[in-house]
């Protein structure tokens, strides 16, 4: 069953699926890559491995468009493919590190906990210090506020995306701003 | 009417980002603002957030986004074509092995269990023959159905009682672990005798007579054990037995 999906969404996966067209799939990539490397960012926290895995996932996507039933937006469908991505990205770079960590081996690079301003926001000390504060958000309040706030998204579909009640993202979505507002407090004069 | 109903304390925090940030219609905005001053410390978070939110909004996230995936769309198609051409050699080493290599791995099965069962047919035929020559020899000893009439076994009888073969006693024997060797000594011993006694009776030919009776060291110390009296006893009870055959 289609639902709520966009219908030049479906004209150009299907161009894509159909005819392999690089002018559909560069459409495709051109409009979730951004929206799918903040997303990434979110996550890892790290540009450059942020970069490589968004193209990961894009090729992924493009690759498994034909799979994809229309039962959600494209853009809830490739949400969660990115996510579910990235976060097995995450698994399997610890888990190999704990096994160089055995072997004595080279540390592979893994991502910091903490995020890496200076490689992506470098304007100014209040989006270090709002990029940090985002990424000590739990979750589902990071998630909703960035989905809302950076994406446009509807709450329904917010709500689809993280398998959380409409209700729920609204109140996600007010206590991330209000935690915000508290961790920028401080950068109010800037 | 229904815009004059004030909004709940869940429902004001619901839409209080959105308010601030501007993406709430025109209705929802008004009946807001009507709502807000029911709720002070909501007015003191909605200029806290507004005043945060102003400087944080100024940060073009979109362009950032957009300048890390810069070349993005040709890396993308560049790893499409990669995996295409590596798609197009996996699928020909495919094909090459559905054309050749299976029927060639069939092949060689199917030789390797036609090899396997012409060897095992022909095992099979040698055991026969071994079966057969043993089973021969064991016919030999197969026991047979003996047809005895009453005078037969009153001849019998009286053959047994003036048997001359010797009797085994347990001492003169050496030590029997085995009794089917034991039973072949004592077929050996009446083998002659019992032969005889057949060729004369009016019953049917009979080659060769075995026991069946499982001699056992148990029943010859049963039988050495025994006094005169009872031997008497016991053979005056065999006497008067009658047989059915």
């Amino acid at each position: 069953m289609k639902k709520d999906y966009l219908p030049e969404d479906f004209e150009i996966v299907q161009e894509w699926i159909k005819n392999r067209s690089e002018s559909a799939a560069s459409e495709i990539v051109k409009k979730y890559q951004r929206f799918i490397y903040l997303l990434v960012l979110r996550i890892v926290k790290n540009s450059e491995q942020s970069k490589d895995i968004t193209q990961e996932i894009l090729v992924k996507i493009l690759n498994s468009l034909e799979k994809f039933s229309w039962k959600s937006s494209l853009k809830t469908w490739i949400y969660r493919v990115a996510t579910n991505y990235t976060k097995s990205y995450l698994r399997q770079v610890k888990f190999k590190n704990v096994i160089s960590i055995d072997a004595d081996e080279t540390f592979l690079e893994i991502p910091s906990s903490e995020p890496d301003p200076e490689q992506i926001f470098r304007n100014s000390e209040l989006e270090k210090a709002f990029l940090e504060a985002l990424s000590k958000l739990p979750e589902k309040q990071r998630e909703t506020f960035s989905l809302r706030y950076f994406h446009d998204l509807p709450y329904n579909e917010i709500a689809e995306m993280l398998g959380v009640s409409v209700g729920a993202s609204k109140a996600n979505y007010f206590q991330a701003v209000k935690k915000l507002a508290v961790a920028l407090k401080d950068y109010q004069n800037l | 009417m229904e815009n004059n109903v004030q909004y709940s304390r869940k429902e004001m925090e619901e839409r209080l980002p959105d308010y601030v940030f501007d993406r709430l219609g025109d209705k929802e905005r008004n009946k807001f603002e009507q709502s807000l001053p029911n709720y002070p410390d909501l007015i003191k978070e909605v200029s806290d957030v507004r005043t945060v939110f102003t400087k944080v909004r100024k940060i073009d996230f979109n362009k950032i986004a957009e300048a890390e995936t810069r070349g993005m769309t040709e890396r993308v198609l560049s790893r499409l074509h990669t995996q295409n051409r590596t798609q197009t050699t996996y699928n020909y080493a495919r094909t090459t092995t559905r054309r050749y290599l299976i029927p060639a791995l069939a092949a060689i099965v199917l030789i390797a269990f036609a090899t396997q069962f012409i060897v095992w047919n022909i095992s099979k035929e040698e055991n026969m023959k071994n079966n057969q020559i043993v089973e021969k020899i064991f016919d030999i000893q197969a026991p047979k159905v003996l047809e005895l009439s009453q005078k037969d076994i009153a001849t019998l009888d009286k053959s047994v009682a003036q048997c001359s073969a010797p009797i085994l006693l347990e001492n003169e024997l050496p030590e029997w672990n085995n009794s089917d060797e034991l039973a072949d000594l004592i077929d050996d011993i009446y083998s002659e005798y019992l032969t005889s006694f057949t060729n004369e009776s009016n019953t049917q030919q009979v080659e060769y007579v075995v026991s069946t009776i499982n001699y056992g060291n148990n029943y010859f110390n049963d039988l050495n054990n025994l006094d005169e009296e009872n031997l008497q006893n016991i053979l005056n009870e065999v006497d008067n037995a009658e047989f059915i055959f």
